[in-house]
């Protein structure tokens, strides 16, 4: 479903990412690993196509999405590190909004309920700005429901949580994975993202240095001589 | 879709009231500023009036074209925007009408205390004026757009966009002023039609390339 090849990308002439490559298929819940400014984000956000790598391409369904129209990219949601809301909106609002740009129309009734769902309903008609992060993040994750997509990339879907919001969220990502989808995530906490995976890429040095199936024998300690 | 990101982009403003509000604000500054400034004569106040309204009106829209996309930077709702499946181009047109609507609807509450502060009297006609505004209008938001697109992700955005904006807005701005002093001295349009043509210029090149450029602009 997806195919990163050759990406590469610079910041101030320092290379961040040096020829990605990867593919991913339906069903894969992939967890993306690597330590702190190796890239990982960057590497999302140009799925996204809200950055623009040096070089390289990502297909999308077999379709380039970097050189495509933009209608290629439907059926792919982005959800990164900042709250990517509308301050002045309340979440309803937000969640209106967001989900016409992404050509869906969900009903008031289904907004709500979703809202619900994620213990936002007290906050429902309340502008976003006055949310903690943990409200914040509940709201970016109660949009995955509402959407059609297929492909999932989300930037620490953990951000911000608490226990309960965390085991929330973790059985949110493996209730989201149907088969036809893929789900790839940004998580720090190695134990939790080996845990909800079926497959870990490890970035090092601007490379993917490891890419292995969750259940691999010795992934744990490969990964963790890795990172430190 | 660009009928539901305009309306997007009415509704933010709505609650906000930033844009409007900001512009509105500083135009009535500058405003009181300039009455007080010039205590010329009629007829020299009748002359410089074209200069003073659309230097009121670049200095007003740099507020507000930097506040328009500012509004989207605060929480990242831009990337989110843009990461939908929405071609560049539409949202590119949605901000270029959205911030027509919000300059225009400045001037039309400026407007009337312009004249009433400088003591100026409104020509006879008043469909020429209006079109050459509107016009103006057109082109300051068009360049302005593409502009703040470009400079938004900018550590110094604020500072960024006058030094970009107001050179590329010189000769548009120009324009502006020459047909206005025509329309005010109720020449015949063939007197200052060249310069309403080159604003209509303006307004085609920048509206074509915002229209083209805007989805590697608005990529980091």
């Amino acid at each position: 479903m997806l195919s990163v090849s050759n990406i590469v990308k610079s910041f101030n002439y320092k290379k961040i990412l040096n020829d990605i490559t990867f593919s991913l298929s339906n069903g894969d819940t992939v967890a993306l690993l690597g330590k702190n400014g190796v890239g990982k984000s960057t590497l999302l956000r140009i799925i996204a196509k809200i950055n623009a790598p040096d070089n390289g391409d990502v297909f999308f369904q077999n379709k380039n999405i970097l050189k495509s129209k933009s209608s290629t990219r439907q059926g792919i949601y982005y959800c990164g590190h900042a709250p990517g809301l509308y301050p002045s909106l309340t979440a309803e609002e937000n969640l209106h909004y967001f989900s016409l740009f992404h050509q869906c129309n969900p009903s008031s009734s289904l907004i709500q309920t979703t809202l619900k769902n994620y213990e936002l309903s007290n906050a429902m008609n309340k502008p976003v700005k006055i949310f903690s992060q943990g409200m914040m993040q509940r709201l970016k994750l109660a949009f995955i429901e509402i959407i059609n997509w297929k492909l999932l990339l989300i930037d620490e879907p953990f951000n911000g949580l608490d226990i309960s919001g965390n085991d929330f969220v973790q059985q949110k990502i493996s209730s989201w994975q149907n088969g036809e989808r893929v789900i790839l995530f940004v998580d720090h906490n190695l134990d939790r993202a080996i845990d909800i995976s079926s497959r870990v890429l490890l970035m090092d040095k601007g490379k993917i240095a490891v890419d292995e199936e969750s259940n691999a024998n010795g992934l744990f300690e490969k990964i963790t001589r890795l990172m430190h | 879709m660009l009928s539901v990101l305009i309306k997007k982009e009415l509704f933010v403003e709505l609650r906000n009231k930033e844009v409007v509000f900001s512009m509105l604000a500083f135009g009535a500054s500058v405003l009181l500023i300039f009455s007080f400034s010039f205590n010329g004569n009629p007829k020299t106040m009748h002359e410089i009036a074209p200069g003073l309204f659309w230097t009121l009106v670049l200095l007003s829209s740099s507020l507000g074209l930097h506040r328009m996309f500012g509004l989207e930077k605060d929480f990242d709702a831009f990337s989110s925007l843009i990461a939908s499946p929405i071609d560049r181009s539409i949202i590119f047109l949605s901000k270029w009408i959205s911030g027509f609507i919000f300059l225009s609807l400045t001037e039309l509450l400026i407007v009337v205390p312009f004249f009433l502060f400088l003591g100026l009297s409104m020509p006879m006609s008043i469909m020429p004026g209006l079109f050459i505004v509107l016009s103006g209008n057109l082109g300051i938001t068009a360049v302005g757009v593409l502009i703040s697109g470009l400079a938004m992700r900018a550590r110094m955005s604020a500072v960024l966009l006058p030094v970009l904006l107001f050179p590329l807005l010189t000769p548009l701005l120009i324009a502006c002023v020459k047909s206005t002093a025509g329309w005010f001295n109720a020449n015949p349009f063939e007197f200052y039609q060249i310069w309403v043509m080159i604003m209509i210029t303006y307004v085609v090149i920048f509206g074509l390339a915002g229209f083209t450029l805007f989805d590697q602009i608005t990529e980091e």
